[in-house]
């Protein structure tokens, strides 16, 4: 058993690991604190049930996200949560886009980096955390979960918005964004919040997404892959005019910047 | 007859938001927003009530007395019990 402990989202973790190559996946978050908020190991029937979705995929790569759903489990106890979506910032506040796999997220957060370059950094292009503080703000942290694209830097901000992404149902159809209350954010972003496994954390975690869907601007941004999107959700989530920077980033600049290694 | 255990009702938005946990998340995965009548005869189910108890429950919320309310209201307690055993949220 390997045991070490990690900084996350400004919370000492203790992570119980079966193989060497979560302490490596983990590498950028090793912490000395010695006094943990918490602690997690995942138990095989965890690992089990995540084989049953990947049945080919190694067993350290499954204990890792099992580790990762433990952690997610614990957050709203310590007023956090997990939510599926590309987070990043633009002159230090964060902007999150969330909608289900395979919508663009990361396609649209690519887009702005490309068009609107130095101002845009990642905080984590899949799976940060959100800190609700008592202040009345929420702190959007980075993880070393970080989905395909692997976009991820140790890099926290204060959220400014979401943004709930759909793709133009037709070829040809205007990029268009309007503002959702937060009745209706129920329906678009709970089955993005990550659930967890006990009760008692279930029903914190609800006050907690009441707490986000409540404090921060929400839209609906209907979009493609042009220009034009980026401008559409840029002007409403930021307020300011769009304007595109003096040179494109190229997808395999934004890499260097943004990818973690594997 | 009585609700599945392991649903956390929690009230988002000023809505009821209805989730599973445990157990029950692995049969359900949605998620269920209840209006206050909705949220008062999950409870009460919840809490092993009869649909006649709950019945009683709502003629007080909502100010009911007549025989004609009481019957509407009981209609409406049924055809949600009946709802949530279609939806599999109800043992007997």
């Amino acid at each position: 058993m390997d045991i070490f402990n990690v900084e996350l989202a400004g919370l000492t973790i203790e992570v119980k690991s079966r193989f060497e190559y979560l302490r490596w996946f983990c590498r950028d978050y090793l912490s000395d604190n010695e006094t943990p908020d918490f602690s997690v190991y995942a138990e095989d029937s965890r690992i089990e049930e995540l084989r049953e979705y990947s049945p080919e995929m190694r067993d350290e790569f499954l204990e890792r996200d099992a580790i990762y759903s433990v952690i997610a489990s614990k957050l709203p106890y310590h007023d956090r949560v997990a939510l599926h979506g590309a987070c990043i910032s633009y002159k230090d506040k964060a902007y999150l886009f969330t909608a289900t796999s395979g919508t663009g997220k990361s396609t649209h957060i690519g887009l702005w980096k490309r068009y609107l370059g130095d101002d845009v950094g990642i905080v984590n292009g899949d799976k940060p955390i959100f800190h609700i503080k008592p202040d009345g703000t929420i702190r959007a942290y980075d993880t070393p979960w970080c989905g395909k694209e692997g976009w991820n830097r140790k890099h926290s901000a204060d959220m400014a918005g979401i943004c709930f992404v759909r793709r133009l149902e037709e070829e040809g159809d205007s990029n268009t964004i309007r503002p959702v209350d937060p009745e209706e954010a129920i329906s678009l972003m709970l089955r993005q919040m990550f659930h967890p496994y006990e009760p008692e954390a279930t029903g914190l975690m609800l006050g907690l997404f009441n707490e986000i869907i409540t404090r921060l601007p929400l839209y609906l941004l209907n979009c493609d892959i042009s220009e034009e999107a980026v401008k559409t959700s840029f002007e409403a989530l930021t307020g300011e005019k769009y304007h595109r920077s003096e040179k494109e980033t190229t997808i395999e600049e934004i890499n260097k910047q943004w990818r973690m290694p594997r | 007859m009585k609700v599945k255990e392991g649903f956390i009702i929690r009230k988002v938005a000023g809505k009821y938001v209805v989730v599973a946990t445990g157990e029950a998340s692995k049969s359900f995965h949605g998620m269920v927003k209840l209006n206050e009548t909705a949220k008062t005869i999950w409870e009460g189910l919840a809490d092993g009530k009869t649909p006649e108890e709950i019945t009683e429950v709502l003629m007080k919320e909502n100010n009911a007395e007549t025989e004609e309310d009481r019957k509407k209201i009981y209609d409406d307690v049924q055809s949600m019990i009946g709802e949530m055993r279609e939806a599999g949220f109800l043992v007997d």
